[in-house]
C-alpha cells in the first residue's frame, strides 16, 4: 500500500514545495493577497501610477449568477470599458453567501484597481450591520452608484388587489422575499408600521419565485424596482401599487408615491436612502486614490460620451437611473455613510424577531 | 401562430441559422461529454461572443447547446460508466451494461432517439401550451411544490427496494447533506463548521461529479480498461454497427409508450422550479422500473431503463422553458443562463414575448428539436469511433476524467474549495457502493431535501402554523391521488410479480444478480454475477451464506467465494461493512446532536431525519454483526431489486488496494491543483500514466502536452474560468492572478 500511495504523495509534496517557494517570493515582494489591505496607504498598490492604469486584465466581479441586474450592468459595461482602456475586461460571477463571497474575493485581490465589484447598497449595508463581512463596507473603495431606483410594491395584475385601498383593506397582508436580511424588509416593515397593519412574512424565495408567489396568489405583494420589471418584460403581469419615493416614477406613473400616501391617508413616511435599490461599484480597499478616481472618470466618460453605452442604457430601461452625478469617490462614500447610519438607526439585529412578530398567531 | 412559424423558419433555415444549429450541437455535444461540464458552462463561455449577433441567431445557438448537452452526456455514461452531466446519471445504470455486452452502438441509438422524442415532446408541449402557460404555472405554489417534492422523496423507498434499510439510510444522508448550509427560510446556517464555502450548501455539481464521475474511476482504475469488465474478447461493438443501429431503432419503437410517458413526465417535472434534469430522470427511471413488466431487468442493460432516463431528462427542457419565458423564472441552471442571455440580447419576456415576439418563441421550439436531431446524427455518425474509448487503457481515462470532474466542479460557482467536496463525495460513494448502500437514494435525498423543507416551512408560515394548510387545493389533492395510485399500483405489481416467481419456483433473493432476465440479457447477467458479488453478500441469501459479508478478502478479482464465503472466518474479526456502518452511525449522531442545538424549526427536519437515520443504522450495524438478523431482514425485504448506482463492486484485498491508490491520486490531484492551479493537471496526468505503466513515457508526455495546450487555450479565452493557484506569483499576471477564497 505504501508503495502504491507514494506516487500521489510525491507529487503533492512537490507541489507543496513549489507553493512554499512561491509564497516566500510573494511575501518578500508584492502586496499581500490574503485579504489584508497591506497597501492601504496607497503606496504599495501594485501598478501604482494612475497614468499606466489599467495595465492588464480588469475583472468585474458580480456576487450573483448571470441574469441579475448586477450581472446585466457588468456585461453592459465590460465591452465599453474594454474599448475605452484597450485592455481586456471580463465579468466573473462569484455567487454565494448573499453576495459576501464576491465581496471577500474582491477584498482579497491586489489593491491595484484591476478587480471591481458590483453589488447592492442595501445588501452590503445589512451585512455590515450584522458583522458578516470583513473588511467593513465603508473601507471598500466605492466610486459610484451605477444604477438606482426606488423600491416598489407590486401585486398581480389580474388579482383582486387593484389599489392601495384594496391592500390596506386586507386583515393580514402576506408578502415574501429571499431571507430575513433582504434589503426590502426594512422598507416593508416601515410600511406596515406606518399603517399599523398585520402581516405575514414568508422567507426563502428565490428572486423569481417571490414574483411567482404573487401570481399564484399565495402572497399579496412583492418588492421590486420598476426598471427591473421592465427589463424582465414581466411588468404587464404585475401592478405597481406604491413606489417608495415622493416623486412619481417615470416607469410606473400610476403607482402611488409617498407624497400621495401622505395626502390621502395622512400617513407620513420619510424618504430614506434605504428605500432606494442602488447598485454601487467599488474596488479593493487600499487601491491608490488616483486609480480609483480614474475608474470613476472612465464611468463618467461612458455615461456622458459613449453613444453605444447610452443606447444600451436606453434599451435596458436604465435611462434616468444611470447618472454621472452618482459617480465619484466622495458622492458614493457619502451614500454609503448615509445608508450605514439609517440601517443603524433602523436596527437590523432584530429583523427576524420583528418580521416574525408580524405573524398573526 | 402560423405566421410566427413561417417567420421563425425563415430565420432558422438560412445559412447562418443552420450554422448556429450545427455549432450549438457540436459545442453541446462536446461539453456534455466532458464529466462535470454541461450546457450552462458552454453558454456562459460563448455569451460574450454573441453580443453583436442577431438575438434570434444567438438564442438559437444557446438552445441548440442546451438541447445537445444531455445527449452528449449520455455517451460517456454508456461507454465508461461516467455521466457527462448530472442528468445522465440514470443512463449509466442501463447504458453501461450495453457497452459491456458489446452493444454500445445500440445503446447510443436508443439514447439518441429517446432524447429526440423527449425534446420533441417537450418542444411541442411548449408550443401547444403557449396560450395557457400562465394558468398552468400559477397553479403551483409552495404547497403544491411540497407535495411534488414529497412524491420525489417517496421514490427513495422505490429506489431502495430489495435493500430497503440501507436505501433509507442512504436517502437519509442525502437529506442531511442537503441541510448543510443556509436555507433561507431560517436566519442562520447549519452544519457548516464555520466554513464559508458551505454557506450556500454542498455544491450540487461537486457532489454529483464526485459520486458519479470520480467514484466509478476508482473501480475502473483497478482494471486495465473498460473492456476488461466485459466478457472475454469483447469490445464496445461486437456485431455490425448498422445491425445494432437497427436494433436500437426497433427498441425505441417497441417501447414507444415508455418513451412518450417519460417525455410527458419530464415536461411536467421541468415546469417546477428547482427540478433539474437529474431529478426528472431519477423519478421517471424509478417509476418506469415499477411499472415495467421487466422491472427486475432495470440496471442490467435494458432498453426501457435507458429510454426512461434519456427521454425525461431531455423533455424537461421544454417544461423548464415555460416559466422562464412566461415569467422570467428559470426552471433549472441551464434555463437560468439562457434567461441571462435572453435579457442581455434585449428579448422581453412574459406577455410581450408571447404577444409581440412569438417568432422568437418558435425559434426556441425549433432550436430544441433541430439541435437534438443534429446531435443525434453526430452521435450516431461518430458512434463507431467513440465506442473505441472502452478499449483505451484505464490509466489514460482515469486521470483525464478526474481532471474534467475537478474543473467542472470549480466552474459551477468559481470556488476552488468545491474540488475538495468532489474527493470527499467520491470516497463516501465508494464506501457506499462497496457496502451496498444505493447511492441513487443518497442523490435523490440530496436533490430534493432542501426544497422539501423550504416548501414545508413556507406553507406552514402562510397557513399560520396550521397543518391543514398543507392539504388545501385541488392541485394538491390531484398530486396526492396520483402519488397514492402510483405507490398502490407499484405495490400490487410487485406483489403479483413475487407471487409469480414463488409460484414458478424460481424465487431468488433480493439483489441477487443471478435472476437473469430474458435470454436477450444472458450475457449481462453472467457478467453482473462476477462483477457485483457484494450485491449477494450485502443482504444475504436464503441459505444463509452471509457470514463473511463485507470482509476484505485476500483474493483477487471479486468473486462470490472471496467476498461472501469463508464459514471458517474467525468471529472475532469485525467485518469491514460493520466498521463502515459504525462510521456512518457516528456521522449520523453528529447530525442529530447538531440538530438539537438549533433553535425553533431550524433543527426540526434535520433532527427527525438524523434520528430516523441513526435508528436505522443501529439495525444495520447489528445486522452486519449478526448473520441471523441479516437473514431475517433479507427475507422481509426480498423480492425487489435495488438499482445499482456506480456498478462494479469488488472487496478483494487487491482490488481495495488498487481503489485506495486511485482515491489517493484523486486527493493528490485536488491538493496539487488547489496549490498550483489547473496547470498542475498535465504534470499530474503524466505522472499518473507513468506510475501506472513505466513504458508509456512517450504517451504520457504527449497526452500531458495536449492537455496543457487545451488548458492554456481555456486560460487565454476564458481567464475567469481558469484557476491559477499560486502560479501567478511565479509567473506574474498569468491569466489575471490566482484567488484562494477564504475557507472559514
Amino acid at each position: 500500500m505504501t508503495t502504491r500511495l507514494s506516487g500521489p504523495a510525491t507529487i503533492v509534496a512537490a507541489f507543496v514545495v513549489i507553493s512554499a517557494c512561491a509564497q516566500a517570493d510573494d511575501s518578500a515582494g508584492e502586496a499581500s493577497n490574503n485579504g489584508d489591505p497591506a497597501g492601504a496607504d496607497g503606496t504599495d498598490g501594485g501598478s501604482g501610477e494612475a497614468g499606466d492604469f489599467p495595465n492588464g486584465t480588469v475583472r468585474i466581479v458580480v456576487g450573483s449568477g448571470p441574469g441579475s441586474t448586477m450581472d446585466t450592468m457588468a456585461r453592459g459595461l465590460a465591452p465599453r470599458l474594454q474599448e475605452l482602456w484597450d485592455e481586456s475586461v471580463v465579468v466573473e460571477n462569484v455567487p454565494g453567501a448573499n453576495q459576501s463571497a464576491g465581496y471577500h474575493d474582491v477584498a482579497a485581490a491586489d489593491p491595484d484597481g484591476h478587480t471591481l465589484f458590483i453589488t447592492v447598497h442595501g445588501t452590503m449595508g445589512i451585512h455590515d450591520q450584522l458583522g458578516t463581512i470583513d473588511p467593513r463596507w465603508q473601507e471598500f473603495e466605492w466610486f459610484g452608484t451605477l444604477l438606482e431606483e426606488p423600491w416598489t410594491f407590486y401585486t398581480a395584475a389580474d388579482g383582486d388587489i387593484e389599489s392601495l385601498d384594496d391592500l390596506l383593506a386586507l386583515d393580514v397582508i402576506r408578502y415574501g422575499d429571499s431571507g430575513y436580511e433582504s434589503p426590502v424588509n426594512p422598507v416593508a416593515l416601515t410600511f406596515f408600521d406606518a399603517f399599523d397593519k398585520d402581516f405575514i412574512f414568508t422567507p426563502g424565495y428565490d428572486p423569481g419565485d417571490a414574483q411567482q408567489s404573487v401570481l399564484t396568489g399565495e402572497q399579496h405583494i412583492v418588492g421590486r424596482d420598476a426598471a427591473q420589471m421592465l427589463r424582465g418584460g414581466t411588468d404587464e403581469e404585475f401592478r405597481a401599487l406604491l413606489v417608495f419615493s415622493h416623486e412619481e416614477n417615470r416607469f410606473q406613473p400610476d403607482a402611488m408615491t409617498l407624497a400621495d400616501v401622505e395626502e390621502e391617508y395622512d400617513v407620513t413616511i420619510p424618504e430614506l436612502e434605504i428605500f432606494q435599490l442602488g447598485f454601487p461599484i467599488g474596488t479593493t480597499p487600499g487601491t491608490p486614490p488616483e486609480i480609483v478616481d480614474k475608474l470613476a472618470d472612465s464611468l463618467i466618460t461612458l455615461i456622458e460620451e459613449d453613444e453605444e453605452f447610452q443606447e444600451w442604457i436606453r434599451e435596458n430601461h436604465m435611462e434616468g437611473s444611470v447618472l454621472a452625478e452618482r459617480i465619484g469617490r466622495e458622492v458614493t462614500q457619502e451614500k454609503v455613510a448615509a445608508v450605514t447610519e439609517q440601517y443603524a438607526e433602523f436596527g437590523v439585529d432584530d429583523l427576524q424577531q420583528r418580521l416574525e412578530a408580524g405573524t398573526v398567531d | 401562430m402560423t405566421a410566427a412559424l413561417v417567420d421563425a423558419a425563415s430565420t432558422v433555415f438560412t445559412p447562418v441559422g443552420v450554422l448556429m444549429l450545427i455549432a450549438g450541437a457540436i459545442v453541446g455535444l462536446t461539453f456534455g461529454m466532458l464529466p462535470g461540464l454541461g450546457a450552462s458552462q458552454a453558454m456562459i463561455l460563448l455569451l460574450p461572443f454573441t453580443y453583436g449577433a442577431d438575438p434570434q441567431y444567438a438564442i438559437l445557438l444557446f438552445v441548440a447547446i442546451m438541447s445537445s448537452a444531455s445527449f452528449g452526456g449520455s455517451l460517456p455514461a454508456i461507454l465508461i460508466n461516467t455521466p457527462g452531466t448530472p442528468a445522465n446519471v440514470c443512463t449509466t445504470f442501463d447504458g453501461y451494461p450495453f457497452a459491456l455486452r458489446g452493444e454500445a452502438a445500440r445503446a447510443i441509438l436508443i439514447s439518441g432517439l429517446a432524447c429526440l422524442v423527449g425534446s420533441t415532446v417537450g418542444a411541442l408541449t411548449l408550443f401547444l401550451l403557449i396560450p395557457v402557460i400562465s394558468q398552468i404555472i400559477t397553479a403551483f405554489g409552495a404547497r403544491e411544490t411540497f407535495w411534488l417534492v414529497l412524491f420525489g422523496i417517496a421514490m427513495i423507498s422505490l429506489s431502495a427496494k430489495g435493500n430497503t434499510i440501507k436505501g433509507l439510510v442512504a436517502g437519509g444522508f442525502g437529506l442531511l447533506i442537503a441541510f448543510i448550509g443556509r436555507n433561507y427560510v431560517f436566519p442562520g446556517e447549519r452544519f457548516t463548521g464555520g466554513m464559508d464555502f458551505l454557506y450556500d450548501g454542498v455544491p450540487m455539481a461537486a457532489l454529483l461529479v464526485g459520486v458519479f464521475a470520480v467514484a466509478p474511476m476508482v473501480f475502473l482504475g483497478a482494471k486495465t480498461s473498460v473492456a476488461q469488465s466485459g466478457p472475454p474478447g469483447h469490445s464496445a461493438i461486437t456485431s455490425g454497427f448498422f445491425t445494432q443501429a437497427r436494433q436500437g431503432v426497433a427498441d425505441v419503437w417497441r417501447h414507444r409508450v415508455v418513451t412518450v410517458r417519460g417525455s410527458v413526465l419530464g415536461v411536467l417535472l421541468g415546469i417546477i422550479p428547482a427540478v433539474g434534469g437529474a431529478t426528472a430522470s431519477f423519478v421517471n427511471y424509478l417509476m418506469s422500473k415499477q411499472l415495467s413488466k421487466r422491472g427486475e431487468e432495470f440496471g442490467q442493460g435494458t432498453p426501457e431503463g435507458l429510454i426512461a432516463s434519456e427521454s425525461a431528462n431531455d423533455a424537461k427542457d421544454g417544461g423548464a422553458l415555460m416559466p422562464t419565458l412566461a415569467f422570467g423564472i428559470p426552471g433549472d441552471p441551464n434555463t437560468a443562463v439562457l434567461l441571462g442571455a435572453l435579457l442581455m440580447h434585449g428579448v422581453a419576456l412574459g406577455q410581450p414575448l408571447f404577444s409581440n415576439e412569438l417568432p422568437m418563441v418558435v425559434v426556441i421550439v425549433l432550436g430544441l428539436v433541430l439541435g437534438q436531431i443534429l446531435v443525434s446524427v453526430f452521435g450516431v455518425m461518430t458512434g463507431p469511433f467513440i465506442s473505441r474509448i472502452t478499449t483505451v487503457p484505464s490509466y489514460y481515462l482515469v486521470p483525464v476524467v478526474i481532471m474534467c470532474a475537478l474543473i467542472g466542479s470549480y466552474l459551477f460557482r468559481n470556488n476552488i474549495w468545491d474540488t475538495t467536496i468532489v474527493v470527499i463525495a467520491a470516497i463516501f460513494a465508494y464506501g457506499m457502493t462497496q457496502f451496498s448502500y444505493p447511492v441513487i437514494s443518497l442523490v435523490l435525498g440530496f436533490l430534493l431535501g432542501i426544497e422539501a423543507e423550504r416548501a414545508f416551512v413556507q406553507t406552514l408560515v402562510m397557513s399560520q402554523g396550521s397543518y391543514a394548510g398543507l392539504v388545501e387545493g385541488g392541485v394538491v389533492w390531484t398530486i396526492i391521488t396520483i402519488m397514492v395510485v402510483s405507490f398502490a399500483g407499484a405495490w400490487l405489481i410487485n406483489r403479483r410479480r413475487a407471487e409469480m416467481r414463488l409460484g414458478g419456483g424460481s424465487y431468488e433473493p433480493a439483489q441477487s444478480s443471478e435472476h437473469a432476465g430474458s435470454a436477450e440479457h444472458a450475457g449481462s447477467a453472467e457478467h453482473v454475477r462476477t462483477e457485483e458479488p457484494v450485491a449477494v453478500a450485502a443482504t444475504g441469501t436464503r441459505d444463509g451464506r452471509q457470514e463473511g459479508h463485507g470482509r476484505l478478502s485476500g483474493g483477487t478479482a471479486g468473486h462470490e467465494g472471496e467476498t461472501g464465503g469463508s464459514a471458517e472466518a474467525p468471529r472475532v474479526r469485525i467485518p469491514a461493512a460493520a466498521i463502515f456502518a459504525a462510521g456512518l452511525l457516528v456521522l449520523s449522531a453528529f447530525f442529530l446532536l447538531g440538530s438539537l442545538g438549533y433553535e425553533g424549526d431550524m433543527g426540526l427536519f434535520p433532527g427527525v431525519v438524523s434520528a430516523a437515520t441513526t435508528a436505522l443504522l443501529v439495525i444495520v450495524l447489528v445486522s452486519e454483526l449478526s448473520p441471523r438478523l441479516r437473514s431475517v431482514i433479507a427475507k422481509i425485504d426480498g423480492g425487489g431489486e435495488t438499482v445499482h448506482g456506480n456498478g462494479t463492486v469488488d472487496l478483494s484485498a487487491r482490488a481495495v488496494r488498487s481503489h485506495a491508490r486511485v482515491l489517493a491520486w484523486a486527493a493528490g490531484f485536488t491538493v496539487a491543483v488547489l496549490i498550483a492551479g489547473f496547470l498542475a493537471f498535465p504534470v499530474l496526468i503524466a505522472a499518473y500514466i507513468w506510475r501506472s505503466d513505466r513504458r508509456q513515457v512517450a504517451a504520457a508526455v504527449a497526452i500531458a502536452t495536449v492537455v496543457a495546450a487545451l488548458l492554456l487555450l481555456l486560460g487565454i479565452s476564458a481567464p475567469t474560468m481558469f484557476w491559477t493557484g499560486v502560479v501567478p506569483t511565479v509567473v506574474p499576471d498569468l491569466f489575471g492572478g490566482g484567488r484562494l477564497p477564504a475557507l472559514f
